[in-house]
């Protein structure tokens, strides 16, 4: 799982950059915070850097009428340096100039934005506006930009771009990139309960998917991970066998165990009586993730609902 | 393995390293710092750039006085 999240942050490094994600792939070894923090130390460099003229454009912005500066920040200055003097012109003339921008310039600005530098700005932004560029980066799947933006955004912002978001593919791959994952509890209920079906199921057909899933529940508290592992749990046996595909492929059981802990017993009873996962490949692989300690607690507490020779193999 | 002594990327951020990266070798703290300097100068070029061109869309009333604002 952290692959997942050491890839997010080589791909925020190298747009930080300009440079190509397969130049920093070196870094993917790397743990995921140890990445970021080389990213915050980056970004403040790049923010320094230049500042005397940033201030001074920042300075000349308040001078100019909004709807001149709104001109200049689209066809001189470019969303490289709109994002850069966008904390530097305080937030109210910036949540002015920004409703003249287009929602193309503004996608387009997010992509090089600091969310922690203009938390102000991006609250204060109208929330149609922010449902306006969310439709853009989705659609130019910048999904790891979305995630960086989830902090900063109002719940509000957040519930209307759920909303304006039919699709739970999107919301998925943006949530598993989230910066902060102690937001997945909130992200998951403002999803409506149908939604939350339509998710595990979307999330089931496709290994990728699965593993944003997992990573989404591994971070949830244990009620919302219980009824998320219900929901898997009700799935038909070939989405199962799926599930259970992906899971023994990715080395992902360490974390779907856990999941199905959450479950009441029944729910535990009908995953692990399945016959996708009691196939010896499976239990092998099963067995190798419980060579971990938390792990091997885990199964533990599943034994009961285990069968008989699912029990006697992890005896 | 870079040491403390060589490690440009360190020096170039004017901090210690995190601790997980200390394990970088030194070309890919010199391909680290190279891409950082590569950006600062392109963000530099621009943004000399673009203060000439806005000064062009500003109305010229108040052109003297921006003008006056971003370059003394």
């Amino acid at each position: 799982m952290s692959t997942l999240a050491a890839k997010a942050e080589v791909l925020k490094l190298a747009r930080l950059l300009g440079v190509a994600e397969s130049e920093l792939a070196f870094l993917a070894d790397h743990n995921a915070l140890d990445i970021r923090a080389l990213r915050e130390q980056m970004t403040a460099q790049l923010y320094d850097d230049g500042k005397t003229l940033l201030l001074k454009v920042a300075a000349a912005t308040k001078l100019t009428p909004t709807s001149i500066s709104a001109v200049i920040a689209e066809k001189a200055l470019g969303p490289l340096l709109c994002a850069r003097v966008a904390s530097l012109v305080g937030a109210e003339k910036a949540i002015d100039i920004s409703k003249k921008l287009s929602p193309a310039f503004l996608a387009e600005t997010c992509l090089h934005l600091d969310p922690r530098r203009t938390a102000d700005i991006i609250r204060g932004t109208p929330v149609e506006l922010v449902v306006a560029v969310s439709k853009i980066l989705q659609v130019k799947q910048e999904y790891v930009t979305m995630a960086r933006f989830v902090d900063a955004l109002s719940p509000e912002a957040i519930k209307a771009v759920i909303n304006s978001t039919p699709d739970e593919e999107p919301l998925l791959r943006t949530a598993v990139f989230a910066e902060n994952p102690a937001l997945h509890n909130e992200l998951v209920s403002y999803l409506p309960k149908s939604r939350h079906k339509s998710l595990i199921a979307k999330a089931a057909v496709d290994a990728e998917l699965w593993s944003a899933a997992l990573s989404l529940m591994s971070h949830l508290n244990p009620q919302w991970m219980g009824e998320l592992g219900q929901l898997t749990a009700e799935l038909d046996d070939a989405t199962l066998a799926k599930i259970v595909g992906y899971a023994t492929a990715q080395k992902l059981w360490a974390v779907q165990l856990p999941v199905i802990a959450a479950t009441p017993p029944e729910s535990q009873k009908r995953m692990l009586s399945s016959v996708a996962i009691n196939q010896p490949a499976v239990l092998d692989a099963i067995a190798d993730a419980g060579k971990d300690k938390a792990t091997a607690a885990v199964l533990k507490t599943l034994k009961a609902q285990m069968p008989s020779a699912m029990q006697a193999r992890f005896a | 393995m870079a040491t403390a002594s060589n490690n440009v990327l360190s020096a170039a951020l004017g901090a210690p390293l995190p601790a997980g990266l200390k394990s970088l070798s030194k070309p890919q703290l010199e391909q680290l710092v190279s891409a950082l300097e590569t950006a600062k100068g392109k963000q530099r070029a621009a943004l000399e750039a673009s203060t000439e061109a806005a000064l062009s869309h500003i109305p010229m009333l108040l052109r003297g006085a921006v003008r006056k604002v971003l370059f003394g």
